[in-house]
C-alpha cells in the first residue's frame, strides 16, 4: 500500500473523522508515527475542526429584524399563506390536472378575494376616510411618509421579481405550456391584487396597514416565481 | 462528532409559547423570534457569508416558520425544527435565486462578526470565521453544516441534493483551503 505524503494528506480528513477502513487507517497511523510533516498537517486540520465546533452558535443580528417580519406575517393570515403555498406546479398525471388547476386558481383567487376583503374592511373602519376623499389634514403629510416608507421595499421586491422573471425566461422552454399558462394566470391575478393594494395606498396613505398588505402580495408574487423557477430547474 | 442537540440548538421546548403562536398569536411568535433569532442569524450569516443576505434570510426563515407552524408537532425541540427549516430555506432560496455562483468575501472583512454579543471569539476563531467566508459557496456550505453545525454527511447529502461522496470531497477541499489560508 502506498504511504507517501500525498496519499496520507489526502486521507487526513477521513482519518480524523474515523471514516477510513481499518487497513488504510493503520497505514496512515503508521506513516504519521514517522513523519513529522504529515503529523503537523494533521494537527492543523484537527485544530480547524475543533475550532469550528467551538464557534459561537449565536450571533445577534445587527438590527432588530422583528418589525420587518411582523409586517410580513401580518400582511396575510396563516390561512392565506397556506392557500398560496399549496399552489403546486409539479408534474401530475393528466387525469388530475383539471382538478389541480381549479385548486391553483382558487388558491390565487382566495388571495385576491381575501386581500380585497381586507382592503375593503380597512377602508371601512370607523373613523377612516372614504377612499375617494383625500385626507384633510395634510399639514403632517402622512401621505408622503407612508408612501416614502414603502418605496424602498417596493424597489427591493421589484428587483427580486425582475431577476426571477429573467431566470424564468431563460428556462421557459423547460416548463410545459400548461404549467406556464397557469403561472402566468396566477401572476395576472397577483398583479391585479398589487394594483388594487397600491390604489388603496394611494387613496389612504396614512393607513399604516396597507403597506403591510401590499408587502404581503408582493411576497406572494416572489414566492410564486420562485416556485416556477425551482420547477423549471428540476425538469 | 457532535450531534445537533449538543452544539447549541436550544432543546428547551417552549411548549405553551409555540401553541399560542400556532393559534395565531403574533406576540407569542415574537417571543419565539427573540429566543431563536441569534441562532438562526448565525447560521444564515455563515451559510451566506454576507450580512445583508443573512438578514434577509433570517426574515425569510421566520416568515416561513410562521406559515408552517402547524406542521410542528413537537416530535423534536422547536429549536431543532426551526434550525432544519432554516437550512432548507437557505438552500432553497439559493437554488431559486441562482446564487450558486462563487460568492467570495474579502478575507479582511471581519466586521460582520463583530457584534457585542459574540463572546469568547478570539484570534484563531476570528481568523477562521473570515477564512470560512472566503470559501466557495459549495465548500463553505458543507464545512459549516458538517464541522460547525454537526450534520452528518448523509444529512448534508439529503439537504443539498448532492451525493454523499461529493459532500466528503467538498469537506476535504474546504479544510485543505482553510489549512492553506490559516498558515
Amino acid at each position: 500500500m502506498k504511504q507517501d505524503h500525498a496519499y496520507v494528506l489526502d486521507r487526513l480528513d477521513h482519518f480524523l473523522d474515523g471514516e477510513l477502513p481499518i487497513q488504510e487507517r493503520l497505514a496512515v497511523q503508521e506513516h504519521l508515527g514517522r513523519c513529522d510533516d504529515c503529523l503537523e498537517e494533521m494537527e492543523v486540520v484537527r485544530e480547524i475542526r475543533d475550532a469550528a465546533q467551538l464557534l459561537p452558535r449565536e450571533i445577534a443580528p445587527p438590527r432588530d429584524l422583528w418589525p420587518a417580519i411582523a409586517a410580513r406575517i401580518h400582511a396575510t393570515s396563516p390561512e392565506q399563506d397556506r392557500a398560496v403555498i399549496q399552489v403546486d406546479f409539479s408534474p401530475r398525471p393528466q387525469a388530475r390536472r383539471a382538478g389541480v388547476w381549479v385548486i391553483r386558481i382558487a388558491a390565487a383567487l382566495a388571495l385576491v378575494v381575501a386581500s380585497s376583503s381586507v382592503t375593503v374592511l380597512l377602508l371601512r373602519q370607523p373613523g377612516t376616510e372614504p377612499v375617494a376623499v383625500m385626507p384633510t389634514n395634510t399639514a403632517r403629510a402622512p401621505a408622503k411618509t407612508a408612501l416614502a416608507a414603502f418605496a424602498p421595499t417596493e424597489v427591493e421586491y421589484q428587483g427580486a421579481v425582475n431577476a426571477l422573471h429573467a431566470e424564468l425566461r431563460q428556462s421557459r422552454g423547460r416548463l410545459s405550456p400548461e404549467t406556464m399558462a397557469t403561472v402566468e394566470a396566477n401572476l395576472r391575478i397577483i398583479d391585479a391584487a398589487i394594483a388594487e393594494s397600491r390604489a388603496a395606498l394611494a387613496a389612504d396613505p396614512s393607513n399604516a396597514r396597507l403597506p403591510m398588505l401590499l408587502s404581503g402580495v408582493y411576497q406572494k408574487k416572489v414566492e410564486l416565481l420562485q416556485h416556477a423557477v425551482q420547477i423549471s430547474a428540476r425538469t | 462528532m457532535p450531534v445537533l442537540s449538543e452544539v447549541g440548538v436550544s432543546t428547551v421546548d417552549p411548549g405553551a409559547t409555540v401553541r399560542e403562536a400556532q393559534a395565531g398569536s403574533a406576540p407569542a411568535f415574537e417571543r419565539l423570534y427573540r429566543e431563536h433569532s441569534a441562532r438562526i442569524y448565525a447560521l444564515c450569516l455563515r451559510l451566506a457569508a454576507d450580512p445583508v443576505q443573512a438578514e434577509e434570510l433570517t426574515q425569510d426563515v421566520f416568515v416561513r416558520a410562521w406559515q408552517k407552524l402547524d406542521s410542528f408537532r413537537g416530535d423534536s425541540a422547536f429549536g431543532t425544527w426551526l434550525h432544519r427549516l432554516a437550512v432548507n430555506e437557505v438552500l432553497g432560496k439559493r437554488r431559486a435565486d441562482g446564487r450558486r455562483g462563487a460568492r467570495v468575501m474579502i478575507a479582511e472583512d471581519l466586521t460582520i462578526f463583530e457584534t457585542p454579543r459574540v463572546v469568547g471569539q478570539e484570534g484563531f476563531q476570528l481568523d477562521l470565521e473570515a477564512a470560512v467566508a472566503t470559501l466557495s459557496e459549495a465548500t463553505r456550505t458543507v464545512f459549516v453544516m458538517h464541522d460547525v453545525e454537526g450534520y452528518t454527511h448523509d444529512e448534508i447529502a439529503n439537504l443539498t441534493g448532492r451525493a454523499e461522496g461529493t459532500c466528503k470531497t467538498l469537506l476535504h477541499r474546504a479544510r485543505k483551503m482553510l489549512r492553506e489560508r490559516l498558515r
